[in-house]
């Protein structure tokens, strides 16, 4: 009657794999998305800088200037003419960012008093990803001119 | 079945082994993995957050942009609006700490409103608000030997804007200097009159006039007369008689009235009085006929006299026991002054002694001597003092004093009447020791009118009542005057003339004012300090004064000054209030003050617009400060190195401060007045308090 | 399954050992791949802190940031050189405009950038992590009615890389403008 055994058997070893499996699966999961979050992140940082470059040259004009109206990706390029106008552009960003802006008006009473400035950056989720993820941001600017 | 129960109980025994060590590690891992999510977690939001942050910093730089217009405007409504709309003034003229206070209340602050949905357009989570407040104020003055007032006080109009987004919140604020102070001079505006040194540096150094009461003279320096309170004859702000003769009878008067600074060196000084009509009041009497006979007298009130002469007495017709004839007498008191009238037709010229007291040889001896100060007050026998004098003051004259007989019965008061000069009774001076009852009171002169025999007992009880009426001028608190009639009334011999009597002297030099619970200045009035707590006050400067006059001339020619400005002038040109080819006087519409810093002031004619401003002219350096116009000027003058030069008779209100009083033929005189809407002991000073909102912005910042 | 008293058998032993390999092997192989991408993203990760930070407080300066003076042009409002980017920031702490400096310091295994305010200390924004850094004034102008519209803002390319130095660097290029100062240069 030898109760005592040192080894395991097949069935444990399986039944424990399959424990550990199932536990370590999430924590894998979370270590890959946190790769991917860093990943993100990186590209959030660089669509956030572009973005606020691209707020902070537009708030920067004396307010007549600033046009309003709906701006593609396409027209919006370093260099290139703001509404048309003598203003140009100045984008230091990665050609892999595609910038929109919108600028409306705020009028109470027929006079303008502020303008809404929104601009998005769409950035790629991670390296070399199909998949586009948009970063916004909105504010607005007064007349200083009232 | 045996194979199998022992498998499971083998398999039972250690499945638990296995799941364990699967457990820990897994457990292991788990905890690596959360503290990486976590890490990235933070990242992210940390992204979050700064990005927040931005959204907020550009919402409040909208905020300010868009609002900044309409607040500065309310403002300034709310500063310069009328007596209702003052809440932000009166919230800033209240005494005592200040703590730091939102105003939004006081200005109608409805741009919020409209901020709160322009954000709400941008996002749901987006907010702006623009706050105004008062921040960051210390009391400026708080040091009882140069002045403590509880109301002076510099801060920051703070004019904020507050972004906000999702959870970040961003500030700008925009800031503007405030500063709230007195108007007045400190100090000074106590004083009718401060001289750094009138004795220019000579304890005997005075001026020989010949003058009479009104100053009319025919050489030398016209005199410089003060008011110790307004009178109703004052061109601006003129004094009310009954609140006059009610102040008269309080004991400390000279408390509510304008006190003299003498430099601190013997002085002489002259005191006289107005002449009697009105009694004990003082008032400049107008002499317009010549001919009529007004002695420069003034009467004590008949309620402040004892019991006696509240009634005629009989008394002996003759002055002789053997008189058969009694006659009923009332009786009176009166000061009469030396050397201030002339009861010949001959006024406009050299004063002479009362009732030809004096014999020609003596007139020629002692003529009329007095110098160029002639205090105007109350200086009343046997009473206060009504004007406070620092220094060492010899007097030259005083007075003595005069009983008042006036017979009842018809043919005796024609025979005092015709009696040329008319009969005066003085009382004289005698100690307590010499006192008795049956001290005689004989006509000066001895002369036989048919006047009363008159016994000091008839009329006074004890030597107290006769001491508090008799000719020795007692000037209280300070030491008693020489009386130079009652030399001549005992036929003195060998008379000295009093060049060298000490007649009063501040027993100190100390200070106190205060008014309620609160102490504003305590110790030695001081020039040199005031000018100090006047720097202190600047809020703004110019260059030159073609520069000032730009600023703060209005339209109409008038001075909008509402402020504390220092000219720095650095061409040290003179200074003419108002400017050449404006007409005078120049109307102060909005009071301050002003700091000369070189050159001298000509003045020509001043007039505040209302009650409740004050305009104070400071002249630093040396130079001279003078008057170029006989037009009222209603202005403090705080020159303590300069000189008051010749120039034309002025008449001002306010205090005037100099250096020394220049004093030759050309000098045409002038009056000066307390004004006593300045004394800072009365609630009326607070009048003079502005708030002065620098209107300059600081650059905004978070 | 035979069940054995004691003993195993050499089959058993052999199957354990390959099983145990294999999951081993890939335990092993996900755990360095996780290792090196988590030590590469956490080196990105501090690095773009540290650029995030140093970004940030460039731009609250230029927020900050007011005209020098009536000597001054419009370029002399910002001066950068190589080694210095200079502005003049109005501090609300003291109440007055301050000169800010900020200097970088090349180094071969990595620069700094260090930030004084007038005479106060210096203050270290990154060290030792900068391999390069290029930061340049622009100064824009446009052909608007009167005398035109200027916009000035600071152009910088820095990249940014750990001791190692193994891992890719970081880099990152934007250029700031200052709004206030902006509107000021462009206010009659």
């Amino acid at each position: 009657m030898n109760k005592q055994r040192y080894g395991l058997s097949l069935v444990e070893i399986v039944l424990s794999m399959g424990i550990l499996a199932m536990i370590m699966l999430p924590v894998f999961m979370t270590f890959s998305s946190g790769n991917t979050n860093i990943q993100v992140t990186e590209g959030e940082f660089r669509a956030h800088t572009a973005a606020l470059e691209l707020m902070e040259q537009i708030i920067s004009l004396p307010f007549n200037l600033i046009r309003p109206g709906s701006y593609a990706p396409a027209q919006i390029i370093d260099g290139g003419a703001f509404a048309g106008g003598p203003v140009l552009f100045r984008l230091t960003s990665d050609p892999d960012l595609k910038h929109s802006l919108k600028i409306e008006e705020v009028k109470r009473d027929n006079k303008i008093l502020f303008k809404k400035i929104t601009v998005t950056v769409a950035y790629p989720s991670a390296r070399a990803s199909d998949r586009l993820r948009e970063f916004t941001l909105k504010t607005l600017v007064a007349n200083e001119n009232i | 079945m045996s194979v199998k129960n022992q498998s499971e109980k083998i398999a039972a025994g250690s499945r638990g082994f296995a799941i364990m060590i699967a457990l820990v590690i897994g457990t292991v891992l788990l905890v690596l993995a959360v503290s990486l999510y976590s890490f990235v977690g933070h990242q992210h939001s940390g992204m979050q957050t700064i990005v927040n942050g931005e959204v907020a910093h550009f919402l409040a730089e909208a905020g300010i942009n868009s609002s900044i217009g309409t607040v500065r405007a309310s403002i300034a409504r709310n500063l310069s609006g009328g007596a209702t709309e003052k809440e932000l003034t009166g919230l800033l003229l209240k005494p005592g700490e200040f703590t730091d206070t939102c105003i939004n209340n006081l200005l109608d602050a409805s741009w919020n409103r409209d901020l709160e949905a322009f954000a709400r357009e941008v996002d749901k989570d987006a907010s702006i608000r623009v706050d105004v407040w008062l921040r960051d104020f210390e009391s400026s003055e708080t040091d009882p030997a140069v002045w403590d007032d509880p109301v002076a006080r510099n801060g920051f109009l703070v004019i904020e804007s507050t972004g906000g987004y999702k959870s970040s919140q961003r500030k700008i604020a925009i800031r503007r200097r405030v500063k709230v102070c007195s108007t007045a001079p400190g100090v000074l505006s106590k004083f009718t009159m401060y001289v750094s040194d009138a004795a220019r540096r000579s304890p005997d150094g005075f001026n020989l006039i010949r003058n009479d009461y009104r100053g009319m003279i025919t050489d030398g320096p016209r005199p410089l007369i003060l008011y110790n309170h307004p009178t109703p004859d004052s061109p601006i702000e003129p004094g009310n008689i009954a609140d006059v003769a009610r102040d008269e009878k309080q004991a400390d008067v000279w408390k509510h009235r304008g006190w003299l600074w003498l430099g601190g060196r013997g002085i002489r000084l002259n005191l006289c009085s107005g002449a009697g009509d009105l009694g004990e009041i003082f008032h400049f009497y107008d002499v317009s006929n010549p001919n009529v006979f007004s002695p420069v007298k003034f009467t004590t009130p008949a309620d402040s006299l004892p019991v006696a002469f509240s009634g005629p007495l009989q008394l002996p017709w003759d002055k002789s026991n053997e008189s058969i004839r009694q006659v009923s007498y009332t009786f009176g008191h009166s000061f009469i002054l030396d050397g201030f009238h002339d009861r010949s037709s001959r006024k406009e010229s050299e004063a002479m002694y009362e009732g030809n007291i004096l014999s020609t040889g003596e007139k020629n001896h002692y003529s009329s001597k007095s110098s160029i100060l002639h205090l105007f007050g109350d200086a009343r026998r046997g009473y206060q003092s009504r004007t406070r004098v620092f220094g060492v003051v010899s007097a030259a004259f005083i007075r003595f004093a005069n009983l008042e007989v006036k017979p009842e019965e018809s043919d005796a008061a024609a025979l005092f009447a015709a009696a040329n000069p008319p009969p005066l009774y003085l009382l004289r001076s005698v100690s307590g020791d010499d006192y008795d009852t049956s001290v005689d009171i004989e006509e000066v002169g001895r002369r036989s009118v048919g006047g009363p025999l008159l016994k000091a007992g008839m009329l006074f009880k004890s030597y107290d009542e006769y001491a508090q009426l008799m000719s020795r001028v007692v000037e209280m608190p300070y030491s008693e005057t020489y009386n130079s009639m009652q030399d001549v009334c005992d036929a003195k011999t060998g008379r000295t003339f009093p060049s060298s009597t000490v007649a009063m002297k501040a027993d100190s030099d100390e200070v106190t004012l205060q008014r309620d619970q609160h102490i504003f200045f305590k110790g030695r009035p001081s020039a040199d300090s005031v000018i100090q707590l006047l720097e202190g006050r600047v809020q703004f400067e110019v260059e030159t004064i073609n520069d000032f006059w730009d600023r703060y001339l209005n339209q109409q020619g008038e001075l909008e000054l509402n402020a504390v400005v220092r000219i720095k002038n650095p061409r040290g040109l003179d200074m003419q209030m108002p400017a050449v080819g404006r007409p005078q006087p120049m109307m102060v519409r909005g009071g301050g003050i002003i700091i000369l810093e070189a050159g001298n002031l000509v003045l020509r004619g001043i007039s505040c617009s209302a009650a409740d401003q004050a305009l104070t002219v400071v002249v630093r350096g040396g130079g001279s400060v003078s008057f170029a116009s006989t037009q009222p000027n209603q202005v403090n003058l705080i020159a303590p190195e300069a000189e008051l030069a010749y120039g034309s008779k002025f008449d001002m209100l306010g205090t005037l401060c100099v250096g020394s009083l220049y004093a030759d033929h050309r000098f045409q005189g002038g009056v000066v007045r307390f004004r006593t809407g300045q004394d800072p002991i009365l609630p009326g000073y607070d009048r003079f308090y502005k708030v002065f909102v620098d209107p300059k912005d600081s650059y905004w910042n978070e | 399954m035979k069940i054995f008293n004691r003993g195993f058998t050499l089959v058993e032993i052999l199957v354990v050992c390959g099983v145990s390999a294999i999951f081993l092997g890939v335990a092993i192989m996900l755990f360095t791949n996780f290792r090196q991408g988590y030590s590469r993203s956490e080196s990105v990760a501090v690095l773009m802190q540290e650029s995030a930070l140093f970004l940030a407080r460039l731009r609250t300066d230029m927020n900050n940031a007011v005209l020098s003076g009536p000597q001054g042009g419009i370029e002399n409002q910002i001066q950068a050189t190589p080694e210095q980017l200079r502005l003049n920031v109005y501090s609300s702490g003291q109440g007055r405009i301050l000169p800010v400096i900020y200097r970088y310091v090349a180094a071969g295994s990595g620069g700094s950038i260090i930030r004084k305010e007038a005479e106060g200390g210096e203050k270290v924004l990154i060290k030792n992590h900068v391999a390069s850094l290029a930061w340049q004034m622009q100064l824009e102008r446009f052909a608007t009615a009167g005398s035109g519209t200027f916009r000035i803002g600071v152009a910088v390319a820095m990249q940014l890389k750990t001791a190692t130095g193994n891992e890719k660097p970081f880099a990152i290029k934007t250029c700031v403008f200052p709004a206030r100062l902006n509107r000021q240069l462009n206010t009659p």
